[in-house]
Parts: structure tokens; C-alpha cells; sequence
């Protein structure tokens, strides 16, 4: 590096328009030195790179069980899964996988993109009731991504029994970010019958095969 | 770059050496080459080596696609399969193909392609599909495991659809050799033959072997209910065309594995089971309406992204 050399301005000297020329010359150097232009094109290879340098990539090719348990009913036909009934679930957002939500470590800063898919299946066979017949199925498996509590993604979800993919995408601060993927059910309507002739429980809704895949671009 | 922060000269400032000085300083700041200034905020496009024909960057270092199916847009050239029949075991899956019945596998040439430590295989897959059925709500009959019976409020049994049937699409990959002549299962996926209860006459997979399946309605059944019955028939609703859509991720952490070609199969219909010891959740073929149960594709495609995870 270049360092004062050439005149050092003190007080109650003149300052001479030599005194700033001559240094703002020898600092030229030190102003254009080592730097990106100085660089030489293509001299960052994989080989260089340092890991998660540019990106890191979070996923689950099975997430936990890859099913739902939270709201799983035992007292239903074994034509069913165990699964959620409405004796079980009682409203609001679960986790697709009971526990901890996803942290994604590390996260540096910068553009997160991220996808969960599985398959879904909501019962969805009556109409809101005989003075209701339309829409046809008004049950949804509604979802949504998480981030750090905010909203990434959501969508109305599958409405029979069908596979599924949402994904968001987003720019996030550095640190851990908390990533919770969500299901909900519609309730029912005042006219469903929600046993069976022999008293089980109708299975209403499930989630599986469940997985998810993240990046993380930091640059 | 490190950024230096003070307010310009103006016209009419009197000359300060302090201030003279400390302007010079920052430019001639110690440890101006530090990590920050040629590491961190140096590198730029330029410095970046430029993807060549054989690597595709930082990120991703392999892609490739192929049309699966019968690909014809207006559904006028598909292919038509009936449900798998009841002699157990089931037979083997039905092989995504063309019109003329030749399966479409994606094939990654003579070498395959290599999924080191430190990468992830990503894999989606979309095909147009129709399932459909011969005579009036079939499911509903006989010992089909598709229907549940309620109160038609004469306290008589009313039988309306689960509407969980389905259709079961996965991945298969043959690691052998690119004569693509050996396709087995992808991992965490079963392939929907094993037998699960009832003395062998029950097959299937468990949930949790299904990471790769993605599923199609096999039929669609409705009703109005009235005050916790079902007075009135329920209807049977046209699935229609309809897209599928799956995706599969292979992370290696250590060692590797090479791949020559993948496939999509399938098999149906499919109804959910769960042991009542165990607990365990299954997909087992629903044979007692299989014969009446149709399944018709048209086309779709596979893409294959293989890049690093850091």
C-alpha cells in the first residue's frame, strides 16, 4: 500500500496547490490497487469456492414420516388411514410433520427459494348441505410456507385426493431462519354427517409423502 | 469495497490540514487489502469461471428433459389401461410409453451421470392423465373398499365414495447400465407389491415408502347431506383430464452413485388401508372394481437437475 509520502499538510503552513497535486498523484496507485478490475477473468472455480460460499441448499427427500400425525383418529374403518377426522382436528393450521419447524442454519443473507410437495387428500365428497348443493366440494386441503412467521406461500390446496407442490420465494436476513409448513381444513358444514352408519369416524383429511427442498442464494 | 464517508470540498472551504489529512487517510487506510476488499466484496461476474459445455455453473452441473407419453396436445393419440386385477400379487406397474406402447424412459447416455457427495438429484416429472370407469359408480359395490354407508335418514345404509381411490405414479431408475434394461424403484419409494396384512392377499406400500408417488383421483363421488344424512343418491362426477405433477430429490452426503435412466410407472386403482395393530398407513390396490376402472394418458415430460448443496 501506498502511504503519505510526498507532503504532509501541518497547521499554519500554506497549503500550495503543489502540496495536494503532488500527494493526490502518489495515491493513485494506492487508490487502484488490488481490486476486482486487477483480477483476472475466471479466477474463481469450483475449486475455490469456499462451502456454501454462494448457496446452500436445505432439503428432506422424506420429511420426518412423510405423514401427517398430529390429528391421526384411531376409531376410524381400516379403509381409512389414520388420519384426521373432525372428532380430531379442530381447526387452524398444523405442521405437516409433527415437531419443530425447519431451520434452515446458517442462512447468510439474501434470496431463499423454497418448495414442499407430497400428496393430499380431503374427503370432499358433500356439498355444503340439500339447500347448498354448489359448489360441489367446498373442502380444501388449504397450505402454506412459513418463514421466520411470515407468509411465503399460500394456496387452496388439493380438493380430493391429488399430489401437490408449493413453493415461495423470498429475500430474507442472515441467521437461522424458522421455515413451518402448514395444512388446514375447511370445516364442515352444518349438514355433514361426520360418522359412519356403525359409529367410526370419516376420515376428512391426510397429508403424505411429504418433502422439501431449499436454496439459499447468497450472492 | 470499503467505502469512505465524508462530505466533498466545496467551493469557498478554506483549507484545513486536519481535514486535508484525514481525506488523504482514507485512502491510505491500513489494511485496505484485507479479506473484506478482495475476497468478499472484490469477486464479480467477471472473476467467475463462465459454464462450459460440460458444466453448468456454481449452482447446477447437469440438466436434462425428455417428453414422456404419448405426447399430442389434443388428447387424440393416448393410451388406455384397465385397473389392475385381483390374482395376487398385483402385476408389475404399467410403464409410462407411447402411443405404440414403447416406454419413454429419460436416458443420460453411455456414462450416466454421476451424483457425488455433496450434490442433490432433483427430479419432476408431469403428465396428462384421465381417469375414468365403465357403468355407474362401481366403487360402491361388492367388497370394493371404496365407500363408506351412512344413515339415509330412514336409518337405512346410504353408500357414498371415499374419494380417495387413486391412481399411484412413481420413479424407477435403472443403475446398471445404459442398455436401460434394469429399472428398480428409486430410494424411500416402494413399488406398491408387498404384501402388508390379511394372509397375502392384501399389497401394497406403507406411506412412508411413497417419496417419489404422486396421485390421481380414480373417481370423484358427491351428495347433498341434510341434517347428518344422506337422503338423496349421491352422483358420480367426471374426473376429467388432468395434470399430474411429482418430484423426487436424491442428496448424496457421501460416496456416489451413477444413474443411466429413469421412467415413470404406475398402478391402480389404489385405496388407503391402515393395519389396526400396528398403525401403519398404507396404499393397497382396491381390486374389487379394478376390472371396471380405466386410467388414459396423453404426454408429459421429465426434468433432471443435478447441483451442488453448497
Amino acid at each position: 500500500m501506498k502511504k503519505w509520502t510526498k507532503r504532509d499538510a501541518t497547521e499554519r503552513t500554506t497549503a500550495s496547490p503543489a502540496a495536494v497535486n503532488d500527494e493526490l498523484r502518489s495515491s493513485q496507485s494506492s487508490i487502484t490497487t488490488l481490486d476486482r478490475d486487477q483480477l483476472p477473468g475466471d479466477v474463481v472455480d469450483q475449486s475455490r469456492l469456499q462451502t456454501y460460499a454462494l448457496h446452500r441448499v436445505y432439503l428432506a427427500e422424506k420429511w420426518g414420516s412423510g405423514e401427517q400425525t398430529a390429528a391421526a383418529d384411531t376409531d376410524v374403518l381400516t379403509r381409512a388411514w389414520k388420519a384426521a377426522t373432525y372428532q380430531t382436528y379442530t381447526g387452524g393450521w398444523l405442521s405437516g410433520v409433527t415437531g419443530a419447524p425447519v431451520t434452515l442454519t446458517g442462512f447468510k443473507g439474501g434470496h431463499l427459494f423454497l418448495e414442499w410437495s407430497g400428496n393430499a387428500y380431503v374427503f370432499g365428497a358433500m356439498a355444503d348441505g340439500v339447500s347448498q348443493p354448489k359448489p360441489g366440494s367446498p373442502r380444501y386441503m388449504r397450505l402454506r410456507i412459513l418463514v421466520s412467521g411470515i407468509v411465503l406461500a399460500e394456496r387452496r390446496g388439493p380438493a380430493y385426493h391429488e399430489s401437490f407442490r408449493i413453493f415461495g420465494s423470498g429475500v430474507f436476513p442472515s441467521g437461522d431462519l424458522s421455515v413451518e409448513l402448514q395444512w388446514r381444513l375447511i370445516e364442515p358444514s352444518a349438514d355433514d354427517p361426520i360418522e359412519d352408519l356403525g359409529g367410526k369416524n370419516i376420515v376428512q383429511g391426510h397429508i403424505y409423502s411429504q418433502k422439501y427442498f431449499a436454496i439459499g442464494r447468497f450472492r | 469495497m470499503s467505502r469512505i464517508n465524508r462530505q466533498r470540498v466545496e467551493d469557498g472551504d478554506s483549507v484545513d490540514a486536519t481535514d486535508l489529512n484525514a481525506r488523504f487517510q482514507d485512502y491510505n487506510q491500513s489494511g485496505g487489502l484485507n479479506a473484506f476488499n478482495t475476497r468478499d466484496a472484490a469477486f464479480d461476474l467477471p472473476q467467475f469461471k463462465n459454464p462450459g459445455a460440460s458444466t453448468f455453473g456454481f449452482l447446477a452441473s447437469y440438466q436434462n428433459s425428455a417428453l414422456i407419453g404419448a405426447n399430442d396436445y389434443k388428447h387424440s393419440s393416448i393410451v388406455t389401461v384397465t385397473g389392475v386385477s385381483s390374482t395376487p400379487p398385483p402385476a408389475t406397474p404399467f410403464i409410462v410409453g407411447n402411443a405404440a406402447g414403447s416406454p419413454t424412459p429419460i436416458s443420460f447416455g453411455a456414462a450416466g451421470i454421476t451424483v457425488s457427495a455433496g450434490e442433490v438429484l432433483r427430479v419432476y416429472w408431469d403428465l396428462s392423465v384421465y381417469p375414468h370407469w365403465i357403468g355407474s359408480r362401481p366403487w360402491t359395490t361388492g367388497a370394493s373398499v371404496d365407500f363408506y354407508t351412512f344413515d339415509n335418514g330412514s336409518g337405512a345404509a346410504m353408500a357414498l365414495g371415499t374419494n380417495a381411490a387413486c391412481w399411484a405414479f412413481w420413479l424407477q431408475w435403472d443403475i446398471t447400465s445404459n442398455a436401460l434394461s434394469n429399472f428398480v424403484e428409486v430410494p424411500n419409494q416402494s413399488d406398491f407389491r408387498t404384501p402388508l396384512i390379511g394372509g397375502g392377499t392384501v399389497y401394497g406400500a406403507q406411506l412412508g415408502d411413497t417419496m417419489s408417488t404422486c396421485v390421481v383421483p380414480a373417481f370423484i363421488d358427491r351428495a347433498a347431506p341434510d341434517d347428518g344424512t344422506i337422503p338423496g343418491s349421491p352422483d358420480q362426477v367426471r374426473v376429467g383430464w388432468r395434470g399430474l405433477s411429482g418430484a423426487w430429490y436424491y442428496p448424496k452426503t457421501s460416496g456416489s452413485q451413477t444413474i443411466y435412466g429413469m421412467r415413470v410407472v404406475f398402478t391402480g386403482p389404489m385405496a388407503p388401508n391402515h393395519n389396526s395393530s400396528t398403525g401403519a398407513n398404507h396404499l393397497i390396490h382396491s381390486v374389487a372394481w379394478s376390472s371396471d376402472s380405466r386410467l388414459s394418458y396423453a404426454g408429459g415430460s421429465i426434468d433432471v437437475v443435478k447441483q451442488r448443496t453448497g
